[in-house]
């Protein structure tokens, strides 16, 4: 595991998008290079992408090197599979798909491993274990925790969208591509994920 | 614009993700005279403001690329011996024979063996090995062999 320092990067504003009409045409034309082998324009790529896709795995995956494995292996995953991918898509929507999928896949099975074991030792440690590199802001930890709470009731095909748009700033039709969904369903998601999330953090509030 | 059409929009709205410019508007204004979907857009609001709060997951510095390690394992993988590739070939290959030559010995044995007619219409009939007793009609076809 890497030694590198960890920080916290500026967050996304809402009207960024992953890609501008240069970068689309020259991710197209570093794909069709690393295809030929130049294993190099895929490191453009890389570099290029990944500190979003690790930002949108850590929204997912809370703990840092997970993360960092996980956008590795989706990396490694489209570089395989490059002969598959079609010329006439986007790719970067493409990449944050499959790194969006194995995010999901880990988190899931994180899940049933707390759920059982939380089921054979009852254990009220928090889920969220504290990082020492952080100072301790115990307030807004604690409203995280709240929100976190709150996010997690919402149902996956929900909180996706939650999370694509509200936190990571992804444009309905970027979701759209990245889930392989039309935008009018994204965007109906979009809606009902909202308004669930402002009832559950309304009805935390009044018990 | 009614409550309900409005309610439908008000969680695109207060996110900016409504497109139609004619719409938001008409939104706009009933959320201004309406106090039950004003109170509802505020609520909304309020939430999406929550949600916000949600810390930024902490990563590494991609000062670090993550590049090198991820080239690294590429080129692992690429190196790794032919020789592997070709015995899962081999061995997938095996596998299926197998699976073949199961197959046929199971139809083989499933299959009853096919009953020959005894007598063909054009085969000649051969004599009767014993004489008839008297008074029996020939049926053509040899009695068995006690």
């Amino acid at each position: 595991m890497r030694t590198a320092t960890r920080v916290t990067p500026t967050p996304m504003t809402t009207d960024q998008t992953i890609l501008d009409g240069d970068d689309r045409a020259g991710d197209a034309r570093l794909v069709e290079e690393a295809r030929r082998g130049q294993r190099d324009s895929f490191g453009v790529l890389v570099r290029r992408y990944e500190r979003r896709l690790l930002r949108v795995i850590g929204r997912f995956v809370r703990d840092a090197d997970a993360a960092e494995d996980l956008a590795q292996e989706t990396f490694l995953r489209v570089y395989e599979r490059l002969e598959q991918f079609d010329p006439s898509r986007r790719f970067a929507p493409w990449l944050f798909q499959i790194g969006v999928n194995l995010a999901l896949d880990y988190h899931r099975k994180q899940k049933r491993r707390r759920k059982i074991w939380s089921f054979f030792f009852s254990d009220s440690r928090s889920e969220r274990p504290l990082d020492p590199a952080t100072p301790d802001p115990r307030e807004s930890q604690e409203l995280e925790a709240e929100v976190r709470q709150v996010v997690d009731r919402i149902p996956e095909q929900f909180r996706l969208v939650l999370i694509l748009r509200d936190l990571e700033g992804f444009s309905t039709s970027e979701i759209a591509a990245i889930l392989d969904r039309k935008e009018a369903t994204i965007r109906w998601r979009l809606a009902e994920a909202r308004n669930r999330f402002q009832e559950f953090w309304e009805r935390r509030l009044t018990k | 614009m009614n409550c309900g059409e409005a309610q439908q929009e008000l969680a695109l709205w207060v996110g900016q993700d409504l497109t139609d410019p004619v719409r938001i508007e008409t939104l706009r204004r009933h959320v201004a005279i309406c106090p039950v979907c004003g109170q509802r857009a505020k609520a909304l609001k309020a939430s999406l403001v929550a949600l916000g709060s949600l810390e930024v997951p902490q990563t590494y510095d991609t000062i670090d690329s993550l590049w090198p390690e991820v080239e690294a394992r590429i080129m692992a993988r690429q190196s790794q011996p032919p020789m592997r590739s070709s015995l899962v070939i081999w061995a997938a290959l095996g596998l299926l024979s197998l699976v073949i030559l199961g197959g046929t010995a199971w139809m083989w044995r499933t299959t009853p063996p096919s009953a020959a007619p005894a007598v063909t219409p054009n085969e000649p009939v051969a004599p009767p090995l014993y004489p008839p007793s008297p008074g029996h009609q020939s049926s053509g076809i040899s009695p068995a062999i006690p």
